[in-house]
C-alpha cells in the first residue's frame, strides 16, 4: 500500500486528496468531497485504491463546521 | 407476481415450507432461539402454526452486544403473533476469549447462548432446540455454527434449503412484518478482529447508529469501529445524499456525539462481512439478498436472525 502513489493517482482523476492508510483502508481527505457523491467517481477511486493495495477507501469528514480538513 | 420488489413465494418455496411444517411436527415441541429478526421470526411463526402455543417456546438471549431496540422488536413480533417468549441474559462479554475479539469470536458467544438454552429445553422437556440459520448462511464464515452443532442445535431452514429470498417472500405472504427488515448482526461485528470488544465500544457503535437513524439514514447501515475512527457504511443508494455538502455536518456531528474523534464514510457503502474481508478471513463478500426498500431499524443476528 502506498499512500503517496494513490494520492498521485487520484490527482490524475482530478481529485486532490491526501491518503492515510488505516488498516487496509485508504482514508482520503479532500476539499472536493462533494465530487464523491457521484457514483462513477467513487467507483474510479475504489478501483485505484485496490490497484494500490488497499481493500477499500473511505472519505474523512473533518468537522461539523467544515466539511473537509486540508493538511 | 412481484410486490414491493419481493416476489410472491415460488412453488418450490411453498413446497419447502410444507416440508418445514412436517419437520417441526416430527419434533413434537421446539425451543427457538429468537431475536425477532427475519429468519427466526419466520421460523417461530411457522412453528407456532405447526405445533401450537403449548409446544413452542421462543427464547430471547439478551446481550450487551445488541442494542435495546433489538429486544423491543423481538417482543413486538412475539406479542403480535401470540408467541410464548422467555428472555434471559447472556454474559459473553465476561469471557476473555470473546472479548479479545478473535476471528472465531462468534463461537464463544454462541457457546454461551446455547449452553444456557440447551439445559433450559431439557428442563422443560423440549426435545429440539432450533435456530434461524438459513441455507445462504452455510457458505459464510460463521464459527458460531460449530457451537450450535456442539449443543445439538438444529437449523431446519438451512437443512431444508430455504434461502433468505424465500424466507422474505414466505414471511410477506404470512404478514410477518420482518419480511423487509434489513439484516443486522451483533454490534461486535462492527469491531475489527483483534480490537477488544468492550461495553464502551459497543455503546459508541450503538449510539452512532441510533443517531444516524434519527437523522434519517435509511436502509442498511453499519458504523465500523476502528479505534478513534468511525467508518460509516451506508446503503449504496444513500451515499450520494449524505455526501452532499449540506448533509455532511449533521453526519459528522451525530457520530462525534457518540464518542468518535474521526468520522469517515466508506466509498463503497454497506456490504455484509466487510471486516472479514479486511481481516483476510473471507474473500470479497458475495451479493446478498437485501430487501428492496428496507425501512426499519436493524434487529436480528445472533439467534440466526
Amino acid at each position: 500500500m502506498s499512500e503517496e502513489a494513490l494520492a498521485r493517482a487520484l490527482g490524475g482523476l482530478g481529485l486532490v486528496a491526501t491518503v492515510e492508510a488505516h488498516g487496509g483502508i485508504a482514508v482520503l481527505r479532500t476539499p472536493d468531497a462533494s465530487s464523491l457523491a457521484d457514483g462513477t467517481v467513487r467507483e474510479a477511486v475504489l478501483a485505484l485504491a485496490r490497484a494500490h493495495g488497499f481493500r477499500g477507501a473511505a472519505l474523512e469528514i473533518a468537522d461539523a463546521g467544515a466539511p473537509v480538513r486540508r493538511d | 407476481m412481484e410486490h414491493d420488489g419481493v416476489e410472491a413465494p415460488s412453488r418450490e418455496a411453498s413446497g419447502k415450507e410444507a416440508a418445514l411444517v412436517r419437520w417441526l411436527r416430527e419434533q413434537g415441541s421446539v425451543l427457538v432461539g429468537f431475536s425477532g429478526g427475519v429468519d427466526s421470526a419466520y421460523l417461530a411463526c411457522v412453528a407456532l402454526e405447526a405445533l401450537g402455543a403449548d409446544h413452542v417456546l421462543a427464547v430471547i438471549g439478551r446481550s450487551a452486544s445488541y442494542p435495546a431496540e433489538q429486544w423491543a422488536a423481538a417482543r413486538e413480533v412475539a406479542r403480535t403473533f401470540g408467541l410464548p417468549v422467555l428472555e434471559l441474559d447472556t454474559e459473553e462479554l465476561l469471557d476473555p476469549r470473546y472479548a479479545a475479539n478473535p476471528t472465531n469470536r462468534c463461537y464463544f458467544c454462541k457457546s454461551e447462548l446455547w449452553g444456557r438454552l440447551r439445559p433450559l429445553a431439557e428442563a422443560r422437556g423440549i426435545p429440539a432446540v432450533i435456530d434461524g440459520t438459513n441455507a445462504d448462511d452455510l457458505g459464510d464464515h460463521r464459527p458460531g455454527m460449530l457451537a450450535a452443532n456442539e449443543h445439538g442445535v438444529r437449523s431446519p431452514l438451512a437443512e431444508l434449503g430455504i434461502t433468505k429470498v424465500e424466507i422474505r417472500a414466505l414471511s410477506r405472504e404470512r404478514g410477518i412484518p420482518t419480511w423487509s427488515q434489513p439484516s443486522s448482526p451483533c454490534l461486535s461485528s462492527r469491531i475489527p478482529y483483534g480490537l477488544a470488544v468492550t461495553p464502551t465500544r459497543l455503546g459508541e457503535i450503538g449510539a452512532a447508529e441510533r443517531a444516524l437513524r434519527a437523522l434519517g439514514v435509511r436502509g442498511d447501515l453499519r458504523v465500523r469501529h476502528h479505534g478513534d475512527l468511525a467508518r460509516i457504511e451506508l446503503a449504496p443508494a444513500e451515499i450520494a445524499r449524505w455526501l452532499a455538502p449540506a448533509a455532511l455536518p449533521s453526519l459528522v456531528g451525530a457520530v462525534r456525539t457518540a464518542g468518535f474523534a474521526r468520522v469517515t464514510v466508506d466509498l463503497r457503502g454497506f456490504r455484509s462481512g466487510s471486516l472479514n474481508v479486511l481481516a483476510g478471513v473471507d474473500a470479497e463478500p458475495r451479493a446478498r439478498d437485501e430487501p428492496p426498500m428496507p425501512v426499519s431499524a436493524e434487529s436480528h443476528g445472533r439467534l440466526g436472525s
